[in-house]
């Protein structure tokens, strides 16, 4: 269950329609709906008994437009500016609840309360708290749900030792992927004696299929720069560094709205709330490579070099940023500091496992039901973030694989799914914690075209540096091309084994260690696959084009037309009552018909190559099942 | 009241929009399958939804799920009744035909036994008398023991919903056949066929052109070799044997026949269906055009409705001119009679076969 505290309950006791307006529902013009409401409201004279205002990601991603009404937690999914007149009309003091822009459960009954939505029953929001409830755009906001409180405790009554000592004691670990634990992390940057430090934060998130920490800076950035205070004052620096790519525009717009607020409290800048402290902090926008993503890349772009990894010893919290002790640390692990200062360490530590404490932050995306941002403590197993929360597989369909860490990490499989989320079991299973993105695949998936996908991405961002990366990626990528383009040969899959452990041994940053995984891991869990391709041609998932074809199965086919004109390129034989034909010799194998012909039908098949069956001659007549009387 | 329709358009409609591509009549007032599903829930939101169907079936045909739009707004209009127009009209048609004026029923003089009844409905009649006397003579030379029974099948009381007196209407024909001695009745006019089967009724039901198929032929009337083509009566729908036996005819008198893509069970109504000219007469004139365009050789067909209605956009002649019309070139372009001149020949008949077999 989310764990917020209500800041329009805390204010003026004045009720709150919030409009998500994070890039999600931003992009479905939500803010639109913003205006049409605040127009409906003023209209109805209840300005002054009702909060109209923008708010970040409440995660739903899914059900957007998002609208929630506070303090009654109301939620409304999948709002149209016409819904306006209807949700205004509902604040009055007789108003009734909009029933038909309620989320429905599976059993088809409104859910009034999103905290009853099974998709946020079983979360825990630390990073994400104030996430959906509180404008992003407004320090005030921030303030009424405990912000800053940190902050004031830290520079009121903790020596930085003290500071750096509850850090360690939360047991939190890097939330960028790597799992290090911060307060060791913060502990050896203190323990420097080389003048300046640097606080860096990583926003450059890379991953595809990622929007953790793009949705937290857009929906509560505050917590994040409260956080890199406080981690200024704990290391003995003045300077921060927010490295943020440029492909996130209302994450920068927003950010930089709350730095200039900040400053404007004197919550920034010099001596901080007269304790003497001073800290500064400023943007630096990177043009989106990957591999700065990687701590001394990051920070050789910062200093306005190419980013490129270097050779580790030294680490960056003695020789970083310019030479100097640095401590780099990811968007949600800041974002969960003032949460740890506040509670405590102990509270903290009580949530999760003891190697892994506290929550994990992920991006739910792929073919999953319930597509969003979600927070759940460390240990939920998979099988409860893919069933319980993110509501199963579209389409009722058979779960595959679900992929972790990104480009760097693994897939795993149906075995894996009662495995407890946390940094040590996703690694001992072949794939890693990584930054969040937790892509679920089902059974038309091709698991040797996933790992293709993948390493498509890692050899295209590869920075070049270190042979093995640069070298090897591409001959990987050669191989999984060729395997799903039919041209697999037998001893491919050792061969592809063998440059994985290459690479992983012989590359310098995280990037090129973990570049094999998504072939590793595929491998190990689907190698049945991988041979399929080789030894039979033959794609189990009919997803690899070259070895697939699209059947019209004539039994099933009740010629809606529906593939017959969606078909761009004139494949498809077809008229009213007459069983439609794949023409083979003319289709591109764009999956358009298969994606079209209704589930009630299901008459497209996607078959071998070698095996399509013989159609029915042309102009064979759909039979009638039933007859009207005549 | 339609909770069932609704509840199958909820569960079998895949949303494919054929039948609002092709049916002109879902067309003209509808753009999306769901604002269907609005009207039909409102039970016909107007008298133009809901009198506007020509209740063709073409919606069954094309639909992948056959559902069929036009059986639930038959159901509406059973329950709302015809139209006041509509009323006014057939009330008055229907006490012309099922009077002395036209009502008829003689068996074969030349035979002691009766066999089988030829009933040619109305239409046909108001068409030519002349082509049903030929056809009749001829039937009865070749096939003792027919009797002719002149009346109405009642279909048009069906399509604007008069359920109660349609049902009187059919039952009084197959009272007459059985009296008459028979248990077969011969109709000319596919609209019959498919008014004597909506009810359960003891009588074994062909039409003439699959009876003319079968048995030896006069010479026929027209000649020269023509190429026509074929528009099949909505009610000859899903009626291979007389979408044949109408071909074959065709193909016996010497003539080619070059096939509409819209054609048999994918044919279009020529407008007249569903008693539409009454409640949207623009919607009736824009088919039949629409239709009659669809054809660029001279049209043949076998329902004299379908004659009348296309015959002002293109040649249309009846398949007996084929057979038994000497006049049947100049018959291609003959115009639509008014209705008083349809009534005079339906009395001639009358007067003819009286005064020929009635001795």
């Amino acid at each position: 269950m989310p764990d917020h505290e209500n800041p329009s309950e805390q204010s003026d006791g004045k009720r709150s329609i919030l409009i998500c307006q994070a890039l999600g529902c931003l992009s479905s013009h939500s803010d639109r709906i913003q205006t049409a409401i605040e127009a409906e409201i003023s209209q109805l004279e209840l300005a002054d008994s009702v909060n109209v205002k923008l708010t970040g990601c409440p995660g739903l991603c899914q059900e957007g437009p998002i609208v929630l009404i506070e303090p009654e937690g109301t939620f409304y999914a999948r709002v149209k500016p016409e819904d306006a007149p209807d949700i205004a009309q509902s604040m009055l003091p007789d108003g009734q609840v909009v029933e038909r822009l309620l989320y429905h459960g599976d059993d088809g009954q409104p859910i009034r309360n999103y905290a009853d939505i099974p998709y946020y029953v079983k979360q825990q929001h630390i990073v994400l708290r104030n996430c959906g409830h509180i404008n992003p755009e407004e320090i005030d906001d921030y303030i009424a749900v405990s912000g800053y409180e940190a902050l004031k405790k830290v520079l009121a009554d903790m020596a930085p030792e003290q500071v750096v000592e509850e850090v360690t004691k939360s047991g939190i670990r890097g939330r960028g992927g790597a799992g290090f634990p911060a307060g060791r992390k913060w502990a050896e940057a203190r323990k420097s004696t080389k003048e300046p430090k640097y606080v860096i934060c990583n926003a450059d998130e890379g991953d595809p299929g990622a929007f953790m920490d793009r949705s937290t800076l857009e929906s509560d950035p505050h917590t994040v720069i409260e956080g890199m205070i406080i981690a200024g004052y704990a290391i003995g620096s003045d300077t921060g560094y927010i490295y943020v790519r440029a492909e996130y525009p209302l994450a920068i717009k927003r950010l930089k709205i709350a730095l200039k607020q900040a400053e404007g409290r004197g919550l920034l800048g010099d001596n901080i709330l007269g304790s003497g402290f001073s800290f500064t902090l400023q943007i630096r926008e990177g043009a989106g490579a990957f591999v700065c993503g990687e701590a001394s890349a990051l920070m050789y772009s910062i200093e306005g070099k190419r980013g490129m990894p270097r050779v580790k010893p030294p680490r960056s919290v003695e020789s970083g940023l310019w030479g100097l002790p640095t401590s780099l640390n990811n968007v949600k692990t800041f974002a969960s500091v003032p949460v740890i200062i506040l509670r405590g360490a102990d509270w903290y530590a009580g949530i999760g496992t003891p190697n892994s404490t506290g929550t994990a932050v992920f991006a739910l995306t792929g073919k999953i039901v319930n597509s969003g941002l979600i927070e759940v403590p460390m240990g939920m197993t998979l099988r409860e973030i893919i069933f319980d929360i993110g509501g199963g597989l579209i389409g009722g369909k058979e779960f595959k694989a679900v992929q972790t860490g990104g480009p760097s990490g693994g897939c795993l499989p149906a075995s894996a799914l009662d495995l407890p989320v946390d940094f040590d079991s996703l690694n001992e299973a072949g794939s890693i914690m990584g930054s969040g993105g937790m892509v679920v695949v089902d059974e038309d998936t091709c698991m040797v075209d996933l790992a293709r996908y993948f390493l498509e991405f890692t050899q295209e961002e590869s920075c070049g540096k270190c042979v093995p990366c640069r070298i090897g990626t591409e001959l990987v990528l050669e191989i999984l091309d060729r395997i799903t383009n039919g041209e697999g040969k037998p001893g491919d899959i050792e061969l592809l084994e063998e440059y994985g452990d290459v690479i992983a041994k012989g590359s310098l940053c995280g990037l090129g260690k973990s570049a094999p995984n998504p072939v590793l891991s595929t491998i190990k869990y689907f190698r049945d696959e991988y041979e399929a391709h080789i030894n039979e041609k033959r794609c189990p998932a009919g997803a690899c084009r070259a070895l697939t074809s699209f059947y019209i199965n004539p039994e099933a086919c009740r010629a809606c037309m529906l593939c017959f004109e969606s078909c761009p390129v004139e494949a498809v034989d077809g008229w009213l009552r007459t069983i439609h034909i794949v023409l083979q010799e003319k289709c591109i194998k764009c999956g358009s018909c298969y994606d079209v012909c209704p589930s009630l039908y299901n008459a497209i098949v996607k078959v071998p190559v070698i095996e399509v069956p013989q159609p029915p001659m042309p102009g064979t007549k759909v039979p009638r099942k039933k007859r009207s009387k005549c | 009241m339609l909770e069932k329709e609704l509840k199958e358009i909820y569960e079998l409609c895949v949303n494919c929009r054929l039948c609002l591509k092709e049916c002109e009549f879902l067309k003209s007032l509808f753009e999306t399958r769901d604002s269907i599903i609005v009207d039909l829930e409102a039970e016909g939101a107007n008298n133009k939804t809901l009198y506007s169907c020509t209740m063709c079936d073409l919606c069954e045909t094309i639909c992948p799920s056959e559902l069929n739009i036009g059986r639930a707004y038959l159901k509406l209009r059973q329950q709302k009744g015809p139209l006041p127009v509509q009323k006014k009209f057939i009330d008055k048609d229907q006490e012309w035909v099922l009077s002395d004026n036209f009502a008829l029923a003689l068996p074969d003089p030349d035979s002691s036994e009766c066999q089988r009844v030829f009933f040619p409905g109305c239409h046909l009649v108001g068409y030519s008398a002349d082509l049903v006397m030929k056809t009749y003579e001829h039937l009865k030379a070749k096939l003792p023991g027919t009797a002719i029974l002149l009346g109405c099948c009642g279909a048009s009381r069906r399509e604007c919903g008069d359920d109660a007196l349609f049902k009187e209407t059919a039952d009084n024909v197959e009272a007459e056949v059985k009296k008459l001695g028979a248990s077969e009745i011969i109709v000319a006019c596919p609209n019959c066929r498919y008014a004597f089967t909506e009810h359960e009724r003891s009588l074994k039901i062909r039409s003439i052109y699959e009876v003319l198929d079968e048995i030896e032929l006069p010479e026929m009337a027209s000649n020269g070799e023509r190429t026509f083509t074929v528009h099949d009566p909505c009610r000859a729908r899903w009626q291979d044997e007389m979408q044949d036996a109408a071909r074959n005819l065709i193909s016996k008198a010497g003539h080619k026949i070059e096939e509409m893509r819209y054609s048999r069970d994918l044919t279009m109504c020529c407008g007249l269906g569903g008693q539409i000219p009454y409640a949207n007469a623009p919607l009736s004139k824009t088919m039949a055009k629409l239709r009659a365009e669809q054809a660029e050789v001279d049209i043949v067909t076998y329902c004299a409705s379908c004659r009348d209605a296309l015959a002002p956009h293109k040649p249309t002649l009846h398949v007996l001119d084929l057979i038994f019309n000497p006049d049947w070139d100049e018959a291609r372009t003959k115009p639509a009679e008014k209705p008083s001149e349809k009534r005079e020949h339906q009395s001639a008949l009358r007067a003819q076969l009286l005064e020929k077999f009635g001795g």
